[in-house]
C-alpha cells in the first residue's frame, strides 16, 4: 500500500484502540458483519481499511440471504455502508428487519452510515422501510419539490413516497463532536446521507457545523448551511442491550482518520465491559503446493482486470443499477481493495487451506477480466452496455466478499495463531 | 480561481498528472492525479488535459475548451466524447492548498500549457 | 528499504517458457551501477545465453528532466558485440512501471510468443495470431486484448520476424532508434513483442527531495518544439522548415520539455484538430537523422514521412532504411512499399554530413552535437540515469544536478567520472 492510504493507516489514531481491542482483557473484541448484499455499493470495503486499522480481523462479509439464515446471533457487530436503500430494504425484507432488530435488543452493535443510516431511522417510514425502526429520527432533507440543483444533478436526489430525499452538499464537511469533554471539530465526507431531525438531543453524538473546500454546493451556499448547521450528523441510541449508532457522513472513508476515530470510539464504548470471546480458528489443513499457483493467477487477473478498469474510467459511460448511478471507477475500486491486500496472501501462503478456497477466486477474477474487456468493446462500438455493466459489476461486488472474508480470516489467524 | 488549459501548447510530456499525483500521494505514478493528458489516441494524435474540480470538468480538447458540470457526464451518451468523461472519482483538484503550495501543475508545465485564473 | 528500483529481476526463459524473479539486490546499485551498468552486468552473467537485457534507468519515472529512457541490451548482428538501443517516448517510464528493476530474456522461443508484464506480473503469451503483423497491427491487437490504449508495446514486423539486419523494433507505431538491428534479435528468439503497463507508484528514498530537485533541475531546462535544436551536427539544414507543411502537433517523450517528436497528417488536413473518422492520419517522425537523410537526398517530405512510415510498420531502421533511399530520390510515381521493401541493408547507421557513427555500445540515435568523447560520455550518463541523450546533448542541461539527485533518488552517490568507469 502506497501513497495517501498509507499515510492514512499510518495515523497514531488507530494506536489506542488498536491496544484496546488487541489486548484489552476487559473488551470485547467483536465478531463483526459488514453488509455487501443487495443494495449495498461500494463503500462497504472503506469498513475493511478502517478494521484493520483497529486491528479488528474478525470480520465477515455477508449478504442478505446470511442476514436472514442463520442470522446474526454469531456476530457482534453488523455494519451497514452506502448503496440503495430501497434496494437493501427491499432485499432484507421484514425477515431481515426482524433478525436484524432481535439482534440488537440481544446485545449486539448496529452501524449505519448513509444507506445503511436511512435504513433504521424512524422516521424513514415508508415501505419497504417500515419494518426497520431502530432508532428515533427523521430526515430533513426531504422535499415535494426540491429546488433545480446547480451541479452533480446525477446525485442530487431520490423519489421517496410522493416527494424526494435530496442532497445539498456533496463531499468534506465539518461536523462537531458533541460526546466528547472538549468539543472536537472533525471533517467526514458526505456522500448523500441524510440530515437527521427529531432526534432525542441527548443521543447526538455530533452535528454538522461546516463545510469545507472540497464540498460541492448542490444548494448556494447559504441555504445549504441553513439547512444543514446545527443538524444532527451522527445519532447513538441504547435498544435493549445493544446500541444502534447511525451516520449522516461516511465516517468509515479510508482517508479521514479522524472521523474513523469516531467510529472505533462507539464501537469500543460499545464493546468495553462485554465478556471478551475466546478467539478459535479451525484449519483444515496446511497448503498444497496449488496454492502458489492459484495466488499467481488471482494476481495476474486482479492485474489485467485493473488494467481495464482504469482504461474504462476514460470511457462516457455511467450506469444506473437501481437507483443508483455507477462509474466506470468503482471498478477498479473493488479491484485496488484486494490487490492491495495480495502481497500479505503472498507472505501467508502457508497459511491457505485446500486448494478450494482460492481457485474459486482465481476463477472469478479471470471472469472479471473476460467482463471487463467485453463491456470496454460494447461501449467502444456505441451499443449500450448496461446489460455488461450490472454483469461485471455484481460478481464483481460479490467477489471482493469472498476475497476479504478470506483475507480477515488470515488476518486473524496470524494474529492469534492458530489451534 | 481554478486550472485553465492551453490545449494547444501541451506536447503530452505528462508531468502536470505526475506533479499532481506527487502532491496527493508523496510517490511518482499516473492513476491518481487530478489532472488527466488524455493521450488514448495515438495514432491520431488526440490528445486534450482534463481537470477535475469539486463540481465540474474543465476539458482541454485540441478544438477548444470547455467546461462541463459533473451531472452532465453521466447521462449516457452525453455529449463531449471519450475525452470528456474520466477522472469521475479521483480527488478534486485543491490548487495543492492542503500541502501549501501553489499549483504544482502549472508550476512544472514545460510550455505553459496551464494557467491559474 | 524503497528505492527508484522496487521490483526484483525477471528472468525469463524463453525455451522452457517459464520466469523466475531473482533478488534485484542494493549491491547492485552500488557495485555495478543502477541503469544501463546493471544491464551490462546481467549481460555478462547470463551472456552465454545469448540474452537480451531491458530496463531503465535510476531516475526514470520522475520529474527529472527528459526521464523518458529505458534500453534494450544485446549483441547486434552487425557487429557481433553488445550494443544498446533506447526505449523513448512512454515506454521507459512503463518499463519502470511495469514493476521489474531489470529483464533478461534468454534463449530462443519454440514458437512465437510475446511478453506481457504488469505490475510485477510477466506472462509468456502465445503470438502466434500476431506473426505475420506489421508493428501497428501488433499494437492494435496487443491493446485490444489487454482492454488499454495506454500499453505500450515494444514489436517486430515482418523484418524483424525475418531477422533482417535492417530489421529494428518499433515503440508502439513509431521508429525507435534501433540502429543495432535488436530487433533482429527479438525475432529469431520468436519473441513477436514485449507489453508493458503498470499502475503502480514509485517510491523514492527521500521522496520530496527527488522530487522538488527534478522539479528545479525543470524549471532551468530548455524547452523547445521540432528537431531543428537537435540537427546540429547533421548537417541537412532545416528540417522543421521542411516538415512544416505536414507539421500537426509536437509530441514530446515522458517528462521531456523537448518536444521534439514531430506528429504529420497526410490522410487528412495537417490542420484538423478533432478526432475524426480517419484512424490513421499519419505518422510520428520521433528522429532527426532519419528525416535528416532523406531530406538531404532530395526527398520531398511527405513522401519522406510515407517511407517513414512504411519502415515503422515493417519494423526496419529507419536510420539506415532512410540512408539507403536516400541515395534515390523518389520521383512522384514513386512505390513506397515497392522502396522499403527493396532495401538491401547495405548501408551503415550513421549521420549525414558527419561521417560513420562510432562503433560502439550506442549507436548512432542521439546526434553528433558535441565531440565523440562528450557525446560518449552523454549516452553514458543519460543510460544509467535514464535521462535521453539527445536532450542532455541539445539542452547543456546540467549533469551535476541530475548527478545531485540520485542521493534522494535512491540513496547513492554518482558523478560522471564514476558512471565513465562503468563502461570501462
Amino acid at each position: 500500500m502506497k501513497g495517501r492510504l498509507r499515510r492514512a493507516a499510518g495515523d497514531p489514531v488507530f494506536d489506542r484502540y488498536r491496544d484496546t481491542f488487541l489486548s484489552g482483557s476487559s473488551t470485547l473484541y467483536p465478531r463483526i458483519a459488514v453488509y455487501a448484499g443487495s443494495g449495498a455499493s461500494h463503500s462497504w470495503i472503506w469498513f475493511a481499511d478502517i478494521f484493520e486499522r483497529l486491528g479488528l480481523f474478525d470480520v465477515r462479509f455477508i449478504d442478505e440471504s446470511s442476514v436472514k439464515n442463520p442470522g446474526l446471533s454469531g456476530f457482534d457487530a453488523f455494519f451497514i455502508g452506502g448503496g440503495d436503500t430501497y434496494e437493501t430494504a427491499s432485499s432484507l425484507g421484514e425477515d431481515g428487519a426482524r433478525a436484524i432488530e432481535g439482534f440488537v435488543r440481544e446485545g449486539g452493535f448496529y452501524f449505519g452510515s448513509c444507506a445503511g443510516a436511512y435504513l433504521v431511522l424512524s422516521g424513514v417510514d415508508l415501505e419497504p422501510f417500515t419494518p426497520f425502526n431502530l432508532i428515533d429520527g427523521g430526515m430533513l432533507n426531504v422535499m415535494a419539490a426540491p429546488p433545480e440543483p446547480r451541479c452533480l444533478e446525477h446525485k442530487y436526489k431520490s423519489a421517496y413516497g410522493d416527494g424526494w430525499v435530496f442532497h445539498p452538499v456533496y463531499g468534506e464537511v465539518t461536523l462537531a463532536l458533541r460526546y466528547r469533554k472538549a468539543c472536537l471539530r472533525v471533517n467526514a465526507p458526505i456522500f448523500g446521507g441524510p440530515v437527521i431531525v427529531e432526534a432525542l438531543p441527548d443521543e447526538v453524538l455530533a452535528e454538522y457545523s461546516g463545510f469545507t473546500e472540497r464540498a460541492a454546493y448542490l444548494w448556494p451556499r447559504r441555504e445549504a448551511e441553513e439547512l444543514m448547521m446545527g443538524r444532527a450528523a451522527v445519532l447513538r441510541s441504547k435498544l435493549d442491550r445493544g446500541d444502534v449508532v447511525v451516520s449522516g457522513p461516511h465516517l468509515e472513508h479510508p482517508l479521514y482518520p479522524a472521523a474513523n476515530a469516531v467510529a472505533a470510539d462507539v464501537l469500543q464504548a460499545h464493546c468495553a465491559g462485554r465478556p471478551r470471546r475466546v478467539i478459535k480458528l479451525s484449519r483444515s489443513s496446511m497448503s498444497n503446493g496449488d496454492a502458489a499457483l492459484f495466488l499467481k493467477e488471482i494476481k495476474r487477473q486482479v492485474s489485467n482486470a485493473r488494467i481495464v478498469g482504469f482504461g474504462l474510467e476514460k470511457m462516457p459511460v455511467a450506469w444506473q443499477l437501481g437507483r443508483k448511478v455507477w462509474e466506470p471507477e468503482k471498478i477498479r475500486m473493488f479491484l485496488d481493495c484486494a490487490w492491495e491486500r495480495l502481497p500479505f496472501l503472498e507472505e501467508h501462503e502457508e497459511l491457505m487451506g485446500p486448494s478450494g478456497e482460492l481457485e474459486p477466486l482465481a476463477n472469478g477474477y479471470a471472469n472479471v477480466t473476460r467482463l471487463s474487456k467485453s463491456l470496454k468493446m460494447r461501449i467502444e462500438s456505441g451499443q449500450d452496455s448496461q446489460a455488461e455493466a450490472s454483469g461485471l459489476l455484481l460478481p464483481l461486488k460479490e467477489l471482493t466478499a469472498r476475497f476479504l472474508s478470506l483475507y480477515f480470516r488470515l488476518r486473524l489467524e496470524t494474529q492469534f495463531g492458530r489451534d | 480561481m481554478r486550472i485553465k488549459v492551453k490545449p494547444l501548447e501541451c506536447t503530452g510530456c505528462a508531468l502536470c498528472e505526475l506533479a499532481c499525483g506527487f502532491h496527493w500521494d508523496e510517490a511518482f505514478s499516473l492513476i491518481s492525479s487530478s489532472i488527466l493528458l488524455y493521450r488514448a489516441e495515438e495514432k491520431k494524435d488526440y490528445m486534450g488535459v482534463i481537470v477535475k474540480t469539486e463540481e465540474d470538468l474543465i476539458i482541454g480538447r485540441p478544438e477548444g475548451t470547455a467546461v462541463m458540470k459533473l451531472g452532465e457526464i453521466q447521462k449516457q451518451g452525453a455529449g463531449g466524447g471519450a475525452s470528456a468523461k474520466p477522472i469521475l472519482i479521483r480527488q478534486a483538484c485543491d490548487l495543492c492548498e492542503s500541502a501549501g503550495a501553489d499549483p504544482q501543475c502549472v508550476e512544472i508545465c514545460p510550455h505553459d500549457a496551464l494557467y491559474l485564473e | 528499504m524503497d528505492t527508484m528500483y522496487y521490483g526484483d529481476t525477471l528472468i525469463v526463459d524463453l525455451p522452457s517458457g517459464k520466469t523466475e524473479e531473482v533478488d534485484f539486490g542494493p549491491e547492485m546499485l552500488t557495485d555495478k551501477g543502477p541503469g544501463l551498468a546493471a544491464g551490462l552486468a546481467l549481460y555478462s552473467e547470463y551472456e552465454a545465453d545469448d540474452p537480451l537485457v531491458m530496463g531503465s534507468g535510476l531516475l526514470t519515472g520522475t520529474t527529472a528532466p527528459a526521464s523518458s529512457l529505458g534500453f534494450v541490451l544485446g549483441k547486434s548482428p552487425l557487429t557481433g558485440k553488445p550494443a544498446v538501443s533506447p526505449l523513448s517516448l512512454f515506454s521507459g517510464a512503463e518499463m519502470k512501471l511495469s514493476g521489474f528493476s531489470m529483464i533478461v530474456v534468454r534463449g530462443d522461443s519454440p514458437g512465437p510468443v510475446y511478453l506481457w508484464l504488469h505490475d510485477g506480473v510477466a506472462d509468456i503469451l502465445d503470438a502466434t495470431e500476431l506473426w505475420g503483423r506489421d508493428t501497428w497491427g501488433t499494437t492494435d491487437a496487443v491493446r485490444a486484448e489487454m482492454g488499454e490504449h495506454l500499453v505500450q508495446v515494444v514489436s517486430i514486423g515482418p523484418a524483424g520476424e525475418a531477422a533482417s539486419k535492417l530489421a529494428s523494433y518499433s515503440i508502439n507505431y513509431w521508429g525507435s532508434g534501433d540502429t543495432a538491428a535488436l530487433g533482429a534479435r527479438m525475432g529469431e528468439k520468436k519473441l513477436k513483442a514485449v507489453a508493458l503497463r503498470g499502475l503502480g507508484m514509485l517510491d523514492a528514498e527521500g521522496p520530496s527531495d527527488c522530487y522538488s530537485g527534478g522539479k528545479e533541475l525543470l524549471a532551468k531546462s530548455p524547452a523547445w518544439n521540432g528537431f531543428n535544436k537537435v540537427n546540429g551536427g547533421l548537417g541537412v539544414g532545416d528540417i522543421d522548415g521542411w516538415l512544416k507543411p505536414l507539421v500537426h502537433r509536437y509530441r514530446s517523450c515522458f517528462a521531456c520539455p523537448a518536444a521534439c517528436n514531430t506528429f504529420v497528417k497526410y490522410n487528412e488536413k495537417p490542420s484538423v484538430l478533432e478526432s475524426t473518422g480517419v484512424e490513421e492520419p499519419g505518422m510520428l517522425v520521433t528522429g532527426a537523422t532519419s528525416a535528416a537523410w532523406l531530406l538531404s537526398g532530395g526527398w520531398k517530405a511527405e513522401q519522406a514521412c510515407r517511407a517513414m512510415e512504411a519502415m515503422a510498420r515493417t519494423g526496419v531502421d529507419l536510420i539506415r532504411g532512410a540512408r539507403e533511399l536516400a541515395r534515390s530520390p523518389l520521383d512522384d510515381s514513386g512505390g513506397i512499399d515497392g522502396a522499403v521493401g527493396g532495401l538491401s541493408g547495405s548501408e551503415q547507421a550513421g549521420w549525414p554530413g558527419a561521417g560513420a557513427s562510432p562503433e560502439s555500445l550506442f549507436g548512432p540515435w542521439a546526434p553528433p552535437l558535441a565531440a565523440e568523447e562528450e557525446w560518449l560520455l552523454a549516452n553514458q550518463v543519460g543510460y544509467v540515469l535514464g535521462i535521453c541523450p539527445i536532450y542532455l546533448l541539445a539542452s547543456g542541461v546540467d549533469t551535476a544536478g541530475l548527478f545531485g539527485l540520485c542521493p534522494a533518488a535512491a540513496g547513492i552517490e554518482l558523478d560522471s567520472s564514476r558512471v565513465a568507469g562503468m563502461f570501462s
